[in-house]
């Protein structure tokens, strides 16, 4: 099977090499007003039905043969620009693409849209205005939220911006800020992201079809990057929300040469309950984040970027008596920093290095008069990637580089002091980790195109090695121009786990390696779908299935203390999932109405030896139907409205049934258990919700600000955040005390103001 | 103003209503199963309890006493795979309870096949009773904290394992360490016990070894019954290894007693 892949990837590079052509048109893509570059902007030549794609840092490559051509340079949400070339010599084109106005429609050419056109599948290029245009909840604006009103992706609990992507766990989801990952993306116990609007550029979402550049995460990858900061002159946003207030400042350091972006978000809370608590009592709850960007554009061939981010939850509480001093100080949060460099080796060749460094980190602190304990948890890594692009010809785009990191793992680390005495525990975890890959996406024919990689994973713990090969394979037939089938096979290996202490997303939850027991995790996806856009790519269109087979998926045993258990392999069971479904996706771009509707049908389970008597059960996050719709509506420049609505299955839960007495306990006494049925049998009711919201926009002279009325759960549905089965329930007709499910529904109907502006 | 005022009523009203209520589970109704418990001791005779679960939502199960659930008259014996005798069981009153007892003491590294039936029903099970280990030797530390005066004291028991297996050891009949991968090798068990304050103290110290089945129902049991309370639990599941029902047909043995002296 391997040979069989290095054999047809050999074919397909050469294929395309012995067909290079003579002259090369390369440069950026930027949009016009902000110097950002694009990414994911196409250039198209009509004439040869021939074009090329901005990479992630809006260079492009296309080497042709004919001295006279028409170019189109598109992206979405930019008018179109026509050139016209006359190709005697390599050239140097750098474009400038406008923005679109509000409710213009531009006829983009004949070329259908990247969704039909690219041998990419399970990809969603995530509308960043969307973030900022539907309700959220308490106004906060959440990509996270956005994401899962995709198809294939499921919500966590109510209000969590978690999600599980196509029946994979929640720790499947490889997240990326400007390469960095990072491994708790939530705040609040996960009612929101960390991902500030105003400073993210471009999302991309990839379910299926990986590219062989990403790996390391069985389901899904979330690509972020951060915007560059405006290249042409100073601006700024920002908003005063019901529980936080953020701004965004970016403007050129040197015009066109230098630029910066820096962002800030935090909330208040606990700002305003300080005055409302006891004396000698304090107690608060704050989160907040840290974007920063700089690039610098040395040359027409060099360009650096260094950017950062720091967010954190704190929490803390402390009741001072005289004689009496306790307090408890919980914070966990995320930092990262990269630093990379671009560099044009020739016209055809494009390469970034970067530089990595990450950080999570969860720490208690605990003060009991002379007792005084610190508790951490957390990852770091430290690491270096190079990724290079090279065009040898308009058929041939082919990515290839490597990865190494460095991480260090801490399960838990104790220590403490009692009086004039000191004790630490601690187990930390240091792991290699790196990567190689190939990937060529080669255009046979104008019907036919494929995306064909190769990815090597290697790991390092304790002397356990795992070396892998992941072969990525994705075929596109195209019925027409604006019609296209595409198929895809692809294998993914996890080497770090997610052992979390309940279905909701707490800092307590920790992350360890693979090790001698604990095997990588291994994922085979295949899917198929058809892609079509109509009325000129004003509507996408898809439908997709897919079936994925998941190895060395790991649950561990039901009560184990994860957090200071040294040897959490052992406690640890390891199985087999499988998923499959249906995705549909219907999608408007450009006119005074966008948005966006979805529908997933599946199926996702999970098989343990050691649990459900060895029978397959339907994971936690197993939903039948998944259905949402979203909408934006400019009415007129003033006003707009948007409306989200969401339905999807309940989740699933296992409950006990009956109930049973063994002896034991002690002499005499007996010990109740539980009988529960056949794990995860049960749904809880179906969850759905309506968010509403109207925003008013004012344009001033010199800054343009909005008010905005969102309401969240309109119709004050009590969806479940949680079911527990409470054992001592006292029934209020009866008076007797028995066992009763209960409900927890946290999110009634939530009405907020919020004002927004920028200049 | 009075409008203002009762629209804000209301929405108050619908915020803090919302929060947490009882549902109704659409479940299937239960069917009661026969539970078995029985826990092999070599050198002594079997004893068996044998009962039914009940619904967990019937006002019924408010009484958690053994004795209304159980099953009397049933035919209950085991066989001894590696004799081929068989020991039949006779209901007996153990104080207020209702037990089945063997007359046959139990013998260590003997395989046992139960039979029981009932109402035309049959439930089956097979154990295996596992060999004793030695205690090699005790360690303890004095810990700070005292209880009623009394102080506290962490043992730390040394013994070397048995080859074969897995063994499943414990000081505590709660909290079981494996052998896995580590057969035959020096094992380590750690248990801190509040003492009298009397010295000098003596402690005997004794070691559980049980099989796989035994471990797992009593780690489970314990800690299904720790987390019975608490709504953010996992559910923990116990299963047993009763054909035909729920419980438990295991086996432990101890190990000698090893004596420890603390002087003043």
């Amino acid at each position: 099977m391997k040979q069989l892949i290095l054999t047809l990837f050999v074919f397909f590079m050469i294929t395309g090499v012995v067909s290079a052509q003579k002259y090369t048109i390369s440069g950026y893509v930027k949009d016009a007003s902000t110097g950002e570059v694009l990414i994911g902007a196409s250039l198209y030549v009509p004439k040869l039905k021939l074009g090329a794609v901005t990479n992630a840092y809006g260079f492009y490559s296309l080497t042709l043969n004919t001295d006279s051509i028409g170019l189109v340079i598109r992206a979405m949400g930019y008018k179109a620009v026509y050139k016209k070339i006359d190709l005697k010599k390599d050239i140097d084109l750098n474009v400038n693409l406008q923005t679109l106005e509000l409710g213009e429609v531009v006829i983009v050419g004949s070329k259908a849209s990247e969704n039909v056109e690219k041998p990419q599948m399970g990809v969603i290029d995530v509308p960043i205005t969307s973030v900022k245009e539907l309700p959220a909840i308490f106004g906060e604006k959440d990509l996270f939220k956005v994401l899962q009103l995709l198809p294939g992706v499921q919500a966590g609990a109510e209000g969590s911006a978690g999600f599980y992507v196509r029946g994979g766990g929640a720790d499947e989801n490889l997240i990326l800020l400007d390469e960095a990952v990072i491994y708790n993306p939530f705040h609040m116990a996960g009612f929101f992201s960390i991902f500030n609007g105003d400073a993210i550029k471009s999302v991309d979402l990839y379910k299926g079809g990986f590219p062989a550049q990403y790996g390391g995460r069985l389901s899904s990858i979330i690509d972020i990057s951060m915007k560059d900061g405006n290249a042409e002159s100073f601006h700024g946003e920002g908003g005063i929300g019901l529980i936080s207030s953020r701004l965004m400042l970016e403007g050129p350091i040197v015009k066109n040469k230098a630029t910066f972006m820096v962002s800030a978000r935090r909330t208040y809370l606990d700002l305003l309950i300080k005055p409302f608590l006891p004396q000698g009592t304090s107690a608060a709850y704050y989160f907040y984040d840290l974007n920063a960007k700089v690039n610098y554009i040395i040359s027409e061939k060099d360009r650096v970027y260094l950017s950062g981010y720091m967010g954190a939850d704190v929490l803390s509480t402390s009741l001072t008596n005289p004689g009496d001093t306790t307090g408890v100080g919980v914070s966990w949060g995320n930092k990262s920093a990269t630093a990379r460099w671009n560099h044009v080796f020739s016209p055809k060749l494009f390469a970034n290095t970067t530089f990595i460094y990450d950080d999570y980190n969860f720490s208690i602190n605990e003060q009991m008069n002379a007792l005084q304990a610190k508790i951490t948890s957390g990852i770091n890594d430290v690491g270096g990637k190079i990724d290079f692009d090279w065009f040898p010809s308009p058929l041939n785009h082919v990515k290839f580089g490597g990865i190494y990191t460095y991480s260090q793992f801490i399960p838990s680390l104790v220590e403490g002091q009692i009086g004039n005495t000191g004790f630490a525990n601690e187990q930390v975890k240091y792991v290699h980790n790196a990567a190689v890959y190939v990937n060529d996406e080669y255009t046979y024919s104008e019907k036919w195109s494929f995306n064909i990689g190769l990815r090597a994973p290697y790991f390092d713990y304790k002397q356990t090695d795992y070396f892998d090969v992941e072969p990525r394979f994705t075929a596109k037939y195209s019925l027409n121009k604006t019609t296209s089938l595409k198929a895809s096979y692809v294998m993914m290996y996890q080497n770090i786990h997610l052992l979390s202490n309940s279905s909701i997303s707490l800092p307590t939850d920790i992350w360890i390696p693979s090790s001698n027991i604990v095997k990588p995790e291994q994922s085979q996806q295949v899917s198929a779908g058809i892609f079509r856009n109509f009325l000129e790519n004003a509507f996408e269109t898809s439908a997709e299935i897919y079936y994925k087979k998941s190895n060395n998926v790991i649950e561990y045993q039901p009560g184990t203390d994860i957090f200071f258990n040294p040897n959490i392999d052992n406690a640890l069971y390891f199985g087999q999932g499988w998923s499959y479904g249906l995705e549909l996706f219907v999608k408007k771009n450009v006119g005074k109405f966008t948005g966006w509707l979805g529908y997933t049908l599946s199926w996702a389970n999970l098989q343990f030896a050691q649990l459900n008597n060895g029978a397959a059960f339907p994971a936690t996050y197993d939903r039948r139907h998944d259905f949402s719709v979203t909408g934006i509506y400019n009415f007129n420049k003033n006003w707009s409205f948007s409306g989200v609505f969401i339905y999807e299955t309940g989740s699933s839960l296992t409950v006990p049934l009956g109930t049973y007495i063994i002896p034991g306990n002690g002499p005499g006494g007996s010990t109740q258990l539980l009988d529960y049925g056949s794990m995860n049998f049960y749904k809880l009711p179906p969850y759905n919700r309506l968010d509403i919201g109207i925003k008013y926009t004012r344009q001033h002279k010199k800054y343009e600000d909005e008010w905005r009325f969102d309401v969240y759960n309109a119709y004050s549905r009590q969806n479940p955040y949680f079911v527990f089965i409470n054992p001592n329930y006292q029934d209020p007709n009866s008076n007797i005390s028995r066992a009763a499910a209960v409900q927890i529904s946290i999110f009634p109907i939530i009405p907020t103001f919020s004002y927004n502006f920028k200049f | 103003m009075k409008k203002a005022y009762f629209f804000i009523l209301i929405l108050c009203s619908i915020i803090l209503g919302s929060c947490e209520k009882n549902i109704t589970l659409d479940i299937p109704k239960y069917n009661s199963k026969p539970v078995v418990f029985s826990v092999l001791l070599p050198g002594r005779p079997p004893q068996l309890s044998l009962s039914l679960s009940q619904s967990y939502y019937s006002y019924a199960d408010t009484d958690t006493s053994v004795n209304n659930h159980l099953i009397t008259n049933a035919r209950v014996y085991i066989t001894d795979l590696n004799t081929n005798k068989t020991d039949t069981f006779k209901e007996d009153t153990f104080g207020q309870k209702k037990i089945y007892f063997g007359k046959q003491n139990i013998i260590s590294g003997h395989s046992y096949f139960l039979h029981i039936s009932y109402n035309g029903k049959t439930l089956t099970a097979q154990t295996t009773v596992p060999m004793p280990v030695k205690i090699d030797h005790v360690d303890y530390v004095k810990l700070d904290t005292t209880f009623y005066g009394g102080p506290n004291y962490e043992f730390q028991v040394y013994f070397n394992d048995l080859t074969g297996g897995p063994n499943y050891f414990t000081l505590d009949m709660a909290n079981f360490i494996s052998d896995a991968g580590l057969a035959g090798k020096q094992l380590e068990l750690k248990e801190d016990l509040y003492l009298p304050l009397v010295y000098p103290i003596t402690v005997q110290v004794l070691v559980y070894n049980a099989n796989k089945e035994t471990s797992d129902f009593l780690t489970n049991s314990n800690i299904q019954a720790q987390n019975a309370n608490n709504p953010f639990s996992e559910p923990v599941i116990v299963e047993g290894n009763i054909n035909g029902g729920l419980g438990l047909f295991g086996a432990m043995t101890q190990s000698p007693f090893y004596t420890v002296v603390i002087p003043k």
